[in-house]
């Protein structure tokens, strides 16, 4: 049984992360003590992952969602605001008119708008509108970096980095589809709307031809296709992918979320920590430049698992019969649990083994784990690795508070002002505590000069 | 090692801007199309899903949450607390589903798929985790409680609301709110241990 000085509570609002620092550790260290806590903060974590993964994997609602919902609403929305413009009868009006109209709805609606409309319709800037060309191009004044949702079926999608002050589409050998961008949460939807009536049918998806997509530097492409491939390249920006048998490849993004079916992904130049990769039957490649702290889930049936990068955070990879293949740059250093019916690993890493299952390398801060059936886990260094004692040696000195201790990767902790020695391009995760003050933590990377890190604590507010 | 610099920190990612929820619903309630269509945004996908784990019926569940859009849209002037739009939301509904349900009397709803194969005999929360069918497992614990503590549970876990608020979302006593949702965790994780353990 739990005992006083247990808190369920507490307990769920560290596993959600809603804990001040103080508290945090305070009940890590009960936890840590108590065996019934240990494994409610087991469960609680489980929980909070697998909800997290659900609430990821969920699309967004599909557009007809939003236009079906628009010509129901006047029927019970007369009057919502005293003295309000009555926005909704005027649109009622105007579907009832699309469904009159037939043929001709969409443009009808188009020049019988409201003076604020539900969506944006932006034809292209530079010519007249003309649906039956197959080359179209349509551009939208943007403030910076926006969140820019695609869908096509089998039209392959271009992501480009381009001007800050816009979003261009260009779709080329399209059937006369009408480019539309619409408003949503932090940015546009990007609708291709075929010639003749399809507005509450769930248009959109683009059947053939190439979208090319112009967004600034930073943006955030969201893009779904059946058959079509998607390419980003140099948006640097978090990137979420849907496909199911087109290819995925990425260049210098942030985040990214990918699922396909039997689509390859490749990705390189990652620049952010975390990577959810999803594919079936295809191949997934993914070159990581962030240091140290990444979040990689990786998940396959039959096909390969490639991850190049730098290892001190978390990496969780699944195949069935795929094989897994860890190119490690540092500074990496981690624990490495294998679960495999079958396979088998090969370590080019030298590895320390802990159990018949358990690897570790360098400091153990990061976890990873590879589970397989019949697939194979090699780990090995990434191409230009440098072993530790050919990179020279670095120092960093810590100063801040007098009496406050430090502790660097977890170790015992010290008194400040300190000093650390590590090998050029280790990193270490170096946390700051003393009572009466909020604790501090940053990562530092050892370089080849001596570096001075100085910190100014802040005084103990209340825990929200 | 001779010269002496600031070191260079891992920054966090910047947050991204986003409107406060009380602006939105001002500017729907007077008329603004935008802000309609940027709660809809905000808020459709949680609703679709809640939906959806109630109903288990895709298609019935997106009709819910368009009925609940309708419903909300015609009743924001009555929200008391435009800074907490999810409870308000999530209550309508939940009324919506009672009433799916309702319609439906007599029909089952559709039943959770097969069960999946025993992988382990000592289960822990870490080798669910590991379970490449993790989620699946999930899906079938969840079809399998009972729609009130499941819908409790879940707007707990998945969608963050606080005791209070599932409490203003369900009108039942906090100590219900928070009875119903320790049972529903317990079953889950007994059904999840199973699954895993073949217990």
């Amino acid at each position: 049984m739990m005992d006083r000085a247990c808190n369920r509570e507490e307990l769920e609002a560290l596993a959600r992360g809603r804990l001040s620092p103080e508290r945090s550790e305070a009940a890590i260290a009960h936890a840590a003590a108590c065996a019934e806590c240990q494994r409610e903060l087991s469960w609680l974590r489980a929980e909070v992952e697998l909800m997290v993964g659900r609430a990821a994997r969920e699309l967004a609602p599909p557009e007809r969602m939003w236009l079906a919902l628009v010509p129901q609403l006047p029927r019970v929305a007369p009057g919502l605001v005293a003295g309000a413009e009555p926005w909704f009868r005027r649109t009622w009006l105007v579907a009832v008119a699309l469904v009159v109209a037939g043929a001709v709805a969409v443009v009808a609606l188009a020049r019988q708008r409201p003076p604020r409309p539900i969506v944006t319709v932006a034809p292209a800037a530079d010519q007249p509108r003309r649906t039956l060309e197959r080359d179209v191009t349509a551009t939208q004044p943007v403030d910076g970096p926006v969140r820019v949702v695609i869908e096509t079926s089998s039209a392959d999608v271009t992501v480009v980095a381009g001007e800050r002050q816009r979003l261009k589409v260009e779709l080329t050998d399209g059937n006369g589809e009408e480019i539309r961008f619409t408003p949503i949460d932090g940015g546009y939807r990007v609708d291709f709307v075929a010639p003749g009536v399809r507005l509450f049918d769930g248009h959109g998806r683009l059947a053939s031809g190439s979208v090319r997509v112009e967004v600034p530097e930073g943006s955030q492409p969201v893009v779904s296709t059946t058959s079509g491939d998607v390419n980003v390249q140099g948006v640097h920006g978090d990137g979420k992918v849907r496909t199911t048998s087109g290819d995925v490849a990425m260049e210098g993004p942030r985040d990214i979320d990918v699922q396909t079916t039997s689509g390859d992904v490749r990705v390189t130049d990652q620049r952010g920590a975390v990577a959810r990769v999803r594919t079936s039957s295809g191949d997934a490649t993914i070159v990581s430049r962030a240091a140290g702290e990444v979040n990689v889930e990786l998940d396959a049936t039959s096909g390969d698992l490639d991850w190049t990068g730098s290892l001190g955070g978390r990496l969780a990879a699944h195949t069935s019969s795929g094989d897994v293949k860890l190119h490690l740059a540092p500074p990496s250093g981690f624990e490495l649990e294998l679960q495999s019916a079958s396979g088998e690993l090969h370590d080019g890493l030298g590895m320390e083994r802990l159990n018949g299952r358990k690897w570790r390398f360098g400091n153990g801060a990061g976890r990873a784990v590879v589970r397989t059936a019949s697939g194979d886990l090699s780990v090995d260094r990434a191409e230009g690795w440098v072993p530790a004692k050919e990179r020279g040696m670095g120092r960093i000195r810590i100063e801040t508070v007098p009496w406050a201790m430090v502790q660097v990767d977890g170790r015992t902790p010290m008194r400040t002002p300190a000093a650390i020695d590590g090998a050029v391009g280790d990193r270490v995760h170096i946390m700051i505590l003393q009572s009466g003050y909020q604790p501090r933590a940053v990562d530092a990377i050892f370089r080849e000069d001596d570096q001075r890190l100085s910190f100014a604590l802040e005084p103990d507010r209340p825990d929200r | 090692m001779t010269a002496s610099r600031s070191i260079a920190l891992v920054a966090p990612a910047e947050p991204r801007p986003v409107a406060l929820e009380s602006v939105l619903v001002a500017r729907a309630r007077g008329g603004d199309p935008q802000a309609f269509r940027a709660l809809f945004e905000r808020h459709a996908p949680p609703l679709r899903r809640f939906l959806r784990d109630l109903l288990r019926d895709a298609e019935a569940a997106d009709e819910a949450t368009q009925e609940t859009f309708v419903r909300a849209f015609r009743n924001l002037a009555a929200v008391r607390d435009p800074d907490r739009l999810a409870p308000w939301l999530f209550g309508i509904a939940r009324h919506v589903f009672h009433e799916q349900l309702r319609a439906r009397k007599g029909m089952a709803l559709p039943a959770p798929e097969g069960a999946p194969e025993p992988v382990d005999a000592a289960p822990t929360p870490e080798m669910l985790l590991l379970h490449r069918e993790a989620g699946g497992l999930l899906e079938r614990a969840l079809a399998e409680l009972p729609e009130e503590r499941r819908a409790a549970l879940l707007l707990r876990i998945d969608h963050g609301l606080e005791y209070e608020e599932i409490r203003e979302v369900t009108g039942w006593s906090l100590a219900k709110v928070k009875n119903e949702i320790h049972r529903a965790r317990l079953e889950l994780r007994a059904r999840l241990a199973k699954y895993v353990g073949g217990a």
